[in-house]
């Protein structure tokens, strides 16, 4: 004891309880034994959630990484607009047979192309060189050697040049990427040309584009908040009370600006939710006990604190009296905030979809606090919850995939993470990261 | 309370209390060595151990419990899960202080954060901090278990606050802090708390015992 107001009361009930023990239940070991065999690990929550982010974002890259360089590497022979093309390169590429090539012979080829993918297309023409480097390589007509050399197509309005083109017999192509990328190939009984790597200067593809949102959002408690609390699944089922996160839906409009090929900046207006449900079994019993005597009272979960008075308290009250049935009821505390996101975006574009990665700061402004309990059907409003602060300030991320649907008009979903930067509640200290799942329609400009 | 020092720990245990919850009759020496070994076995998680600590020491916390909870099956499962705690965090226990002590300090943890889980709903009190109780002494000796009946039918804030400051020591301050409430209230629910209590023990002709618990408690 390390107190100084030593009431004589207290003393009594010290001095009683000092030594007390009480009968155990028969069978207790064996009880404890039971849970304890069966008490589910707990992983630390923190840690899952930085894995299960840092495995999103991994998964994005490594997704876009390999798609694009399946496109680079895709069979010629999937690609039908190639088609033509490649009777076209056939049919004007000049030179000796491949088996007799020397060293530093040099084969010259013209070639016109017409090509397209996505939303790009090239055609002109263009001269090819190839110097052979290594003929005894080429002895067999199946030999794959690589040869070097140089070829520009001038399309319109754009200058493309194929850098280290490499030949090989008996295959090759011509493949127009969207936007900016081409690879020159051509399947060709004289000689080849493949390109592994090249570079063009290019015009953007990226519009303005504005579009609307929904988003489901579901928020977790933070790092402070007193959910944070161990708390043991099997008295949870017995209904002793448990916070979780409400699902909500965000929505809204946005604007995105291209900066550049594939970066852009996107803002806009979103209404957003957050939501904490706190089942609790003996609230209106709790209210019926208080014999309604005008309050306040007050009821504390992690979000924060809610004060019950006056015409709520009586109302609750009054139902919980004349419903002695009934000690089951859910609190409900609702968040509302309008935001503004500020986010940078990155995008990767495919004729079919175009893949993106995105992350920012979203300020938001709270414009709805309400707290209600919820029994037998009936809602109730409590009040609101106490000391939340009116900004709310989140860094979010996340990926996305479009899909057009029309020329202008594509159709996206966009999973992401968001976590506030402060506590929303600087008394309870909490703090939440909601994970959303954003579908929408987009029209460009 | 006797101190002892063994080869690795220096445990301070309240033998009389041990000897009557376990009914061991061996000398100090041999229990001190006993308790030792019990929490060694308890750190390397032999269930047999296990056991004996819970038979050593589960009448005591069950009391402890008892006082937090609003009634017995509360309890039993507040002592379970801080049994719980005690296993999984042993490995914590250095040695340092009474190991009772530290057990009884992870049930009073696992009480408060079952307290603020459950968010009870609870009376905005503001009752002058000076409000001086009458302290009169009830004419009749009541059990234990009579006692921590009455304290069990508080209501669930005045209790919390009552037992961590009257039987754990806590200051308002640390009380408020741990209960998410001001010193104030924490003052004024222990005024309320001691009223309610006070009356109840001049009231104490009136039994809290049910014969059986009664008869229990006796045994």
């Amino acid at each position: 004891m390390n107190h100084r107001d030593d009431h004589p009361l207290d003393v009594y009930f010290r001095s009683h309880l000092e030594d007390a023990t009480l009968p155990l239940p028969g069978g207790g070991w064996e009880k404890l034994e039971a849970g304890m065999a069966t008490r589910p690990r707990r992983l630390y929550p923190l840690l899952w959630q930085a894995a299960a982010i840092t495995a999103l974002v991994m998964t994005s890259f490594l997704a876009g990484y390999y798609l694009a360089r399946f496109e680079t590497s895709l069979p010629s022979s999937s690609m039908a607009t190639l088609t033509s093309f490649r009777k076209d390169l056939h049919s004007v590429l000049s030179g000796p047979p491949l088996t007799n090539f020397t060293s530093g012979s040099e084969v010259y080829g013209s070639a016109q192309t017409e090509a397209s993918a996505g939303n790009t297309s090239i055609e002109g023409s263009g001269q090819m060189m190839a110097v052979v480097d290594r003929p005894e390589k080429h002895s067999a007509a199946t030999d794959p050697s690589m040869h070097t050399g140089i070829m520009k197509v001038s399309s319109a309005g754009n200058e493309a040049t194929l850098i280290a083109v490499k030949m090989r017999p008996r295959a090759a192509s011509l493949i127009v990427l969207p936007e900016r990328l081409f690879l020159a190939a051509a399947r060709g009984r004289h000689s080849a040309i493949q390109s592994p790597s090249y570079s063009a200067p290019i015009q953007t593809s990226q519009k303005t584009k504005v579009g609307g949102l929904i988003s489901p959002v579901l928020a977790a408690s933070g790092s402070r908040g007193h959910a944070e609390q161990s708390y043991t699944p099997n008295i949870l089922a017995a209904g002793s009370g448990q916070e979780k996160p409400l699902m909500t839906l965000s929505s809204g409009l946005y604007a995105q600006v291209p900066v550049s090929e594939n970066i852009s900046m996107k803002t806009g207006l979103i209404y957003s939710r957050i939501g904490m449900e706190t089942a609790h079994s003996s609230l209106a019993n709790d209210l019926t006990l208080a014999s309604l005597d005008g309050g306040p009272y007050a009821a504390n979960t992690s979000v924060g604190q809610i004060f019950l008075a006056g015409e709520n308290l009586v109302n609750l009250g009054t139902f919980a009296t004349s419903n002695t049935a009934t000690n089951e009821g859910n609190i409900l505390q609702h968040l509302d905030y309008v935001e503004i996101p500020l986010l940078l975006n990155w995008s990767l574009k495919r004729k079919y979809y175009t893949l993106s990665l995105e992350a920012g700061l979203t300020a938001g402004k709270l414009v709805h606090n309400a707290a209600y309990f919820i029994t037998q059907g009936t809602r109730f409003e409590l009040g609101s919850t106490e000391n939340i602060r009116a900004m709310l300030w989140n860094a979010s991320a996340g990926v996305g995939l479009e899909v057009p649907l029309a020329k202008r008009i594509a159709i996206g979903i966009q999973p992401g993470y968001r976590f506030s930067l402060r506590s929303i509640n600087p008394v309870t200290g909490y703090r939440p990261h909601m994970f959303g799942f954003g579908t929408g329609i987009s029209y460009a400009l | 309370m006797v101190f002892f020092r063994s080869s690795d720990a220096t445990i301070s245990i309240p033998c009389a209390s041990i000897i009557r919850s376990t009914g061991l009759q061996v000398p100090v020496q041999d229990q001190v060595e006993e308790k030792n070994d019990i929490i060694q076995g308890c750190r390397a998680g032999r269930r047999e151990d296990q056991q004996r600590l819970y038979n050593w020491l589960a009448p005591r916390m069950l009391a402890v419990c008892r006082a937090y909870s609003k009634d017995r099956s509360e309890a039993e499962d507040l002592m379970h899960e801080g049994f719980m705690s005690v296993f999984k965090h042993i490995g914590q226990y250095r040695g340092q202080g009474s190991f009772e002590g530290w057990v009884r300090k992870i049930m009073v943890n696992v009480v408060l954060a079952r307290y603020r889980k459950n968010h009870w709903l609870y009376p905005v009190e503001t009752l002058p901090e000076t409000t001086q109780l009458g302290w009169q002494e009830p004419d009749v000796r009541l059990e234990a278990a009579e006692i921590l009946e009455m304290i069990s039918e508080l209501p669930p804030r005045y209790r919390m606050v009552f037992n961590l400051y009257a039987l754990e020591g806590y200051s308002h301050q640390e009380i408020a802090g741990q209960l998410n409430i001001t010193e104030g209230t924490s003052k004024s629910n222990l005024s309320r708390a001691r009223q309610i209590l006070q009356a109840r023990l001049l009231d104490a002709g009136h039994s809290y015992l049910n014969p059986e618990e009664r008869h229990e408690s006796q045994g």
